[in-house]
């Protein structure tokens, strides 16, 4: 199945609508089965059964668990478990977008909207440096897990001061010198050609999509109108 | 054809010439080899071809510029990239797409190409080149060589008549360079002109056309393939070349270490699967330079982050001095230069960058330490504004203030000319000979010669 | 803005969102919540002026709120709209300060404690204003009856609110300074900025 990136950003913004509007269990649990089979739909390497585990070990957790330990079990972590439960249901839907959108496809639905040329390259640029994020921040972990920067320095704030130093510099350095490369070879790949791009990836909505949002708007729609009537909770 | 007439440039903010007074020619289905020291102005004058200087690197240019009769600074970078195609040395930060089919078409696209003449030239790259398979991965599912493929694919698809390559092999191994000399080849059988600017010469060999030697700026010499590659030794130690024939790194090599053991590896079995999920028994003594060789993406650089603690092992140990040592210790024992330095370099001074994490070394003996490196008159110069091979030493320096016993170096030589590779290579057989061990993962066939007492072959 | 501006915009975004995910962490207690826009303002000031000594362009305020306001969509269609709404007022409010001067450090400072007044205005509006829903409604999710009583007590108490804002005033302008220290002692001497 090959949803539509605008399809996925709506379905996106309407689950996120749902879990802040609802409060009944069962309907998450819902919502949850409902993504994750949308992600099971869309490829065998999207859907995250680690994230269902996790979701499963939250809910047990709020539910099955805080009722019955001390209160102040409870009153420590409830704020923890319950905000990180409530968004499961939209990192499931940013997972299912950022498994199956390349980047080609980002570019060429919005330039097919008339988004503006620099705001798309923000987006685009957006999401291909998460990823590339992720290694920097890692290999620069490792390189302070073998040096003990702080090693000698006794006052605690100093120590604080020198590790969290000792990340930011080289993530900046990092970070600043990955923009000039990224960009240096983006202008020699005639980014900068005012004429808009051959939009290769650009698929129309089909049926699916729309059919897929309808679904998901009677969902919301309905989620509301219990919301307000004070149904479900 | 490319004409350069009395080419100079100066980068904004610097009081010397990059460039002093070019004057180049090249024809269709020429490749020209721009080889030299580092400095010597090599990438400087593939920036002045794809245009980058001046749109991106600002400076003061004189001299003319022509690429089939049109002077390149009258038109804009996006026209000249329709004629001009780039492969950089970098891997990691020249694609803007994360997936390989995406990154070759990105080009035309920006073009404004038809979807239909993509896709044509999409299928023709993915069979002239045998990469279809490749295609369907993303950046982030590749080794070094791969993306590297994929660039040199993303020339190809351009059909762009020059093609620009600032040192495209510094990662990569063997393998993967006579793949892209294979591209090459191709690329000039279709008329193109190739320039690049390289230090590892031996697999350029019956692909370079012509040579011209770079130093301080200028082209020193010009010579013809034959001239160049049939140059004498000495002349090539001379001028600081690398090697120009392939050299194997096999011959007269031990593989197997002493009877006496100081560091082992008992049926260690990597995470990642690396090595294939492979059970490794090894044996390291102090006082070894030891090279660790093996293709791309094998696992190499997975082995010496577990020996150093970095990553816990997934079955085995790692014994030293016979007694089994946890990751915490290993990580106080071993001391580590990444593949990419910068990642490691945290203070504002090269001596402050010593002292960081060991606060009880004296001044006295960090300087001592900077003398023997060459890195003293650099002391107080900002780390990330040194040379590659120079923030190498450095990332050396650092672990020997700390007193580490195990060293482990990860493509310490890449991208370094050959007076830098020497002097990596002289200062590991130094600090050697003090007792020290040290593991290099590389592919520089050149330094295992010339620095390495045994490899291992993964 | 050109595509260098563009790209090294949005790099600087998605640091931001780093920042504000590792301020996050100051949500998952009632007692600590309100702390979250003088972390998250901390963070945003060491960005916020680097980001603007290198790219001294009008529109990097605005570009660098992109990643953080498409955050801001997963909190709901509603919220998430005001929250971009909000964030754009501010950014433009921020761009005008620095309108034709991105030198001076005044300026990118001034302009900096107007952006991350965000966080600790519009982001903390829904709990100081109409605490009862916000209470009830935290309530309904399932977080503890004690924390959320304890919550109602906090956002009753309206000084807090100045509190917050002038603590997020304070914590912009320490990591404006630690940005700036960062730019002369690493940056400029590394030829970046």
């Amino acid at each position: 199945m090959k949803l539509d990136i605008r399809t996925k950003i709506i379905i996106t913004l309407l689950i996120a609508t749902c879990a802040s509007l609802n409060t009944n269990v069962t309907v998450e649990i819902g919502m949850m089965i409902f993504i994750g089979g949308l992600q099971l739909m869309s490829g065998k390497k999207v859907f995250s059964p680690v994230l269902v585990i996790l979701y499963a070990v939250f809910a047990i957790t709020q539910y099955a668990i805080f009722p019955v330990v001390p209160g102040w079990v409870s009153m420590l972590l409830s704020m923890f478990v319950v905000n990180i439960r409530s968004f499961f249901p939209v990192v499931m839907c940013i997972v299912l977008i950022y498994r199956t959108t390349r980047i080609s496809e980002v570019i060429a639905t919005f330039t097919n909207m008339k988004v503006p040329r620099g705001i798309i390259i923000t987006i685009a640029i957006g999401i291909r440096y998460i990823p590339a994020l992720a290694v920097e921040m890692r290999a620069i972990w490792e390189a302070m897990s073998v040096r003990n920067v702080a090693e000698g320095i006794k006052n605690p704030f100093k120590r604080v001061a020198v590790n969290m130093e000792c990340y930011i510099v080289p993530l900046f350095i990092s970070s600043i010198k990955t923009a000039d490369e990224l960009s240096a070879a983006a202008m020699t790949r005639g980014i900068e050609n005012p004429a808009p791009p051959t939009c290769r990836s650009y698929r129309k909505m089909s049926p699916g999509d729309f059919g897929l949002i309808a679904v998901i708007l009677l969902f919301t729609a309905g989620n509301a109108y219990a919301r307000y009537k004070g149904v479900l909770l | 054809m490319i004409l350069m007439k009395n080419v100079s440039f100066k980068y904004e903010g610097s009081e010397n010439y990059s460039l002093k007074d070019i004057n180049l020619t090249l024809e269709k289905g020429e490749c020209l080899l721009v080889t030299g020291p580092s400095g010597g102005g090599k990438s400087t004058l593939t920036k002045l071809i794809n245009g980058l200087i001046p749109a991106y690197f600002e400076g003061e240019l004189k001299g003319e510029i022509y690429i089939d009769g049109i002077n390149i600074s009258d038109i804009p970078m996006y026209e000249l990239s329709g004629k001009v195609a780039s492969v950089f040395q970098n891997p990691k930060t020249q694609f803007f797409n994360i997936d390989a089919e995406d990154e070759m078409a990105f080009a035309l696209e920006n073009q404004g190409v038809d979807e239909r003449i993509i896709t044509e030239r999409l299928e023709r790259a993915a069979d002239e080149l045998g990469i279809k398979k490749l295609m369907t991965k993303n950046i982030f599912e590749m080794s070094g060589g791969e993306k590297q493929i994929i660039a040199f694919a993303g020339a190809y698809v351009s059909d762009a008549e020059v093609i620009v390559l600032d040192e495209p092999s510094a990662n990569l191994d063997r393998e993967h360079m006579e793949i892209i000399r294979d591209i090459m080849k191709k690329l000039m059988n279709q008329n193109k002109m190739i320039i690049i600017a390289e230090h590892r010469l031996a697999y350029l060999r019956n692909v370079a056309t012509r040579a011209c030697y770079m130093k301080n700026g200028q082209i020193l010499e010009n010579f013809t393939a034959e001239e160049f590659y049939g140059m004498s030794e000495n002349k090539r130690c001379e001028m600081g070349l690398r090697e120009l024939s392939a050299v194997t790194a096999n011959n007269n090599f031990e593989t197997e270490g002493k009877e006496k053991t100081d560091i082992s590896v008992k049926n260690m079995k990597l995470k990642y699967e690396a090595f294939n999920g492979k059970e490794l028994n090894l044996s390291f003594n102090y006082g070894e330079v030891i090279g660790i060789v093996g293709h791309n993406g094998l696992g190499k650089s997975t082995f010496i982050r577990t020996l150093c603690g970095i990553i816990r092992e997934k079955k085995g140990e790692i014994c030293i001095s016979g007694r089994r040592v946890s990751c915490k210790k290993r990580k106080k024992k071993c001391g580590m230069v990444m593949q990419d330095v910068n990642y490691q370099l945290f203070s504002d001074s090269v001596a402050l960058e010593c002292k960081l994490g060991n606060g009880q070394v004296s001044d006295k003996e960090i300087y001592d330490i900077l003398e023997e490196l060459s890195l003293l008159d650099k002391k107080d110069v900002h780390p990330m504004s040194l040379s590659g091979g120079e923030k190498q030493r450095l990332a050396i320096a650092t672990m020997l203030a700390g007193g580490k016993k195990i060293m482990m170096l990860d493509e310490p030589t890449s991208g370094l000319d050959y007076e830098n590779m020497m002097r990596i290579s002289r200062l590991l057989k130094k600090v050697a000979e003090k007792g020290t061990l040290c593991l290099v993962v590389t592919h520089d066939t050149e330094f295992i010669r010339e620095a390495c007492s045994r490899i291992i072959t993964i | 803005m050109k595509a260098k501006d563009f790209i090294t915009c949005a790099i600087f975004s998605v640091l931001s969102m780093v920042g504000m995910l590792l301020a996050a962490i100051t949500n998952m207690s009632g007692y600590t919540a309100l702390l979250y826009p003088v972390v998250a303002s901390f963070f945003i000031g060491i960005l916020f002026v680097v980001l603007i000594n290198k790219v001294s362009k009008k529109g990097a305020v605005l570009v660098f709120g992109i990643v953080p306001a498409l955050y801001f969509l997963t909190t709901g269609l509603i919220e998430g709209l005001i929250g971009i709404v909000s964030l754009l007022v501010f950014s433009v409010f921020s761009e005008l300060i620095l309108w034709n001067n991105h030198e001076s450090m005044k300026r990118i400072v001034s302009a900096c404690c107007v952006y991350t007044l965000y966080y600790s205005t519009a982001g903390m509006a829904e709990g100081f204003l109409f605490t009862d829903s916000y209470c009830d409604n935290a309530l309904k999710h399932g977080i503890n009856a004690k924390v959320v009583e304890d919550m109602r007590s906090m956002y009753y108490i309206k000084p807090l609110w100045v509190a917050v804002i002038l603590l997020t005033l304070l914590l912009t302008f320490v990591g404006a300074m630690w940005g700036r220290k960062m730019i002369s002692k690493h940056l400029k001497k590394v030829g970046l900025v």
